[in-house]
């Protein structure tokens, strides 16, 4: 135990060096973007009717015409206050915008890690369970599905069944107003029309989690403890919930935490299937209008998110397992 | 050592014997299907049944009939020929990609775990952090600055696989750096880059084409993503992601233009991933030359 202050400081200290040249990746390959965003902003008709004076007002107003560097801090400066800068195309603060459009995410990513958390590990440990029967062998085959289908095809059908072809959701999310409404009163409201999205969300996370839950479990039911407690006469369930389970899920919660970070990611493509406003979608649509701040503000939140769950990955794996030193 | 022999039936047996190799179903399966799909994607404007951009205006939205056998989409184009057509631009677009990141991986895993020391320290540092790079979010930064078009998208996916494809290499690579032809050669007084390319490559080949095979998969996940959210090639491109993403408001008239390319990409990405299996059978089975090296 007297290893893991050092350990976690060298770990929040690797996360924060990420962080950063993440933060610098994004915004030094935003900067290759061609055009001006006093071009962007004003669009090309616009910008000929301008004079030359205006246009190096607004740059200066902007930001525009310090160096790349000077740029960049002020834009991490503003990131630590909180202040994600102004949209080009929509000409308003983002901050507000980024953080709606991320309970809307979060909608969906919440409820899908929690349905990979709990079929995942329910799949996983049948199948162990169950090792080289007709159950095994229905489940391995349908996680290997699950793992060769485009998450656009999973959220297609679902779309088909029940909102072409059953009627009980719309095919495009975005009619749902849920601005104004609270966190909970929409879960409560919407569930049942939510419930597809995410579960498209973590069809591809319930496989890899099935899957090594299903590995490390069968590893610790052959070994001689688990023996030793059929023999005396342990009841079959306990062996597997109490005994063998505690040291099988190490490795599933390693891979649970990584998938949170997938499932974050992946919520673009959903967003896009079902026509959901989330931040995803709003990414996405930065980058078609080429409005930079917007796009370096919804990446750096979803990048950051995914690093945290990976962080998080990192630490569960060494507390949880007493055997692996710090390192 | 607990290496599962796979499964061997009569037929599987039988061609095992003839090649003296562990070939098994999964192998055989996916290398027709990969191979059928390469013969489609390089003769497939000579097996379309209907020019893939002709639009049949008395023929819009249409069922499978047996004109068109897989229906017809929004302006009347005939989907069987489209998705014909299709596989040239995934297939390319993932397999370039996956080349290009196996070619950068292979560079840097190999001079990382050859020269050790800090320029291993450096380089692994540099590899952790793109690869804590969401893999979709990072092609979309690339396609969205660079423009949607097939180069690209290669770049893309091709630069975010390589540090996945580097860590591979390098681990596998590490185990050999120590051997004691390698000390030879450099005694030897052979150059780096002989003793990388010419001893260490030759001994790492099993694990590279493993690791490409289940890249592969991936990057044509990946292509297919990219092609639905609109980063992929531009419009009138036949793109088996683009046209499930322009079809789906008319999934009330009818599916097909959706679900044939869908179908496409999983049959594709099966493909791939039984090949990749078997060769994982063959290559990296018991008392082949990489897996002594690692013990």
């Amino acid at each position: 135990m007297k290893d893991f202050i050092p350990f976690i400081i060298k770990r929040l200290g690797i996360t924060a060096v990420t962080l950063m040249v993440i933060s610098m990746v994004i915004f030094g390959v935003c900067q290759l973007m061609p055009g001006d965003a006093v071009d962007i902003m004003l669009g090309g008709i616009a910008l000929q009717s301008l004079g030359d004076t205006t246009i190096e007002e607004l740059r200066k107003e902007l930001g525009l015409n310090l160096p790349v560097y000077q740029q960049y801090f002020n834009w991490v400066k503003g990131l630590i206050h909180g202040d994600l800068g102004t949209s080009y195309v929509m000409k308003a603060p983002i901050a507000p915008l980024v953080i709606s459009r991320l309970k809307t995410s979060l909608l969906l990513a919440v409820p899908a890690s929690l349905m990979m958390i709990v079929c995942g590990l329910a799949l996983g440990i049948l199948s162990a369970v169950k090792e080289k029967t007709w159950i095994d062998h229905s489940i391995s085959i349908a996680s290997l599905a699950m793992l060769s289908v485009p998450a656009f095809l999973t959220g297609s059908l679902f779309i088909y069944i029940f909102s072409v072809k059953l009627n009980w959701i719309p095919a495009a999310f975005n009619a749902i107003d849920m601005e104004g409404i609270g966190f909970f009163k929409l879960i409560s409201s919407y569930f049942g029309i939510l419930i597809f999205p995410s579960l498209t969300l973590a069809f591809e996370s319930i496989a890899y989690v099935n899957r090594q839950t299903r590995a490390s479990m069968i590893e610790e039911l052959k070994t001689n403890y688990v023996r030793t407690a059929v023999l005396k006469g342990v009841p079959p369930k306990a062996v597997i919930m109490r005994h063998a389970l505690r040291n099988g899920l190490l490795p599933a919660v390693t891979v649970i935490a990584f998938m949170i970070g997938q499932i974050i990611a992946g919520t673009v493509i959903i967003e896009v299937v079902f026509s959901y406003p989330g931040i995803g979608a709003l990414m996405l649509d930065a980058i078609k209008f080429r409005d930079i701040p917007l796009i370096l503000a919804t990446m750096v939140v979803i990048s950051s998110a995914y690093v945290f769950a990976n962080l998080a990955a990192d630490i569960l794996y060494t507390q949880l397992n007493p055997r692996i030193k710090y390192s | 050592m607990t290496e599962k022999k796979a499964p061997q039936t009569g037929i599987t047996n039988f061609i095992s014997n003839l090649f003296k190799k562990n070939i098994t179903l999964n192998l055989i399966i996916g290398g027709i299907l990969l191979l059928s799909f390469i013969f489609i994607g390089i003769f497939a404007p000579y097996i379309t049944p209907h020019d893939a951009d002709e639009m049949y205006y008395e023929h819009l939205k249409e069922m499978p009939s047996a004109e068109f056998l897989l229906g017809t989409d929004r302006y009347g184009r005939d989907i069987l020929s489209r998705v014909i057509l299709g596989t040239r631009t995934t297939l390319f677009v993932a397999t370039a990609s996956t080349l290009l990141a196996l070619i950068l991986g292979i560079i840097v895993g190999t001079t990382s775990s050859f020269f050790g020391g800090w320029v291993d320290i450096i380089l692994m540092r540099i590899n952790d952090i793109f690869i804590s790079f969401p893999t979709l979010i990072f092609a979309m930064l690339v396609i969205g600055v660079l423009g949607p078009s097939m180069t690209n998208g290669i770049i893309a996916i091709g630069v975010i696989y390589a540090p996945r494809v580097t860590r591979v290499v390098r681990a596998q690579a590490l185990n050999i750096v120590h051997l004691e032809y390698i000390d030879a050669a450099k005694v030897g007084g052979e150059s780096s880059l002989y003793i990388i390319f010419r001893e260490m490559l030759p001994n790492l080949w099993p694990t590279i084409i493993v690791e490409g095979s289940i890249r592969l998969g991936y990057a044509i996940l990946l292509t297919a993503s990219l092609g639905y959210i609109g980063l992929g090639p531009p419009p009138p491109t036949p793109d088996w992601g683009l046209m499930a993403y322009s079809e789906r408001g008319y999934m009330f008239e009818t599916p097909w233009p959706v679900f044939a390319p869908c179908i496409a990409i999983v049959i594709a990405v099966i493909g791939v991933n039984l090949f990749g299996e078997g060769l994982k059978d063959i290559l990296l089975a018991k008392g082949s030359r990489t897996k002594e090296a690692k013990t």
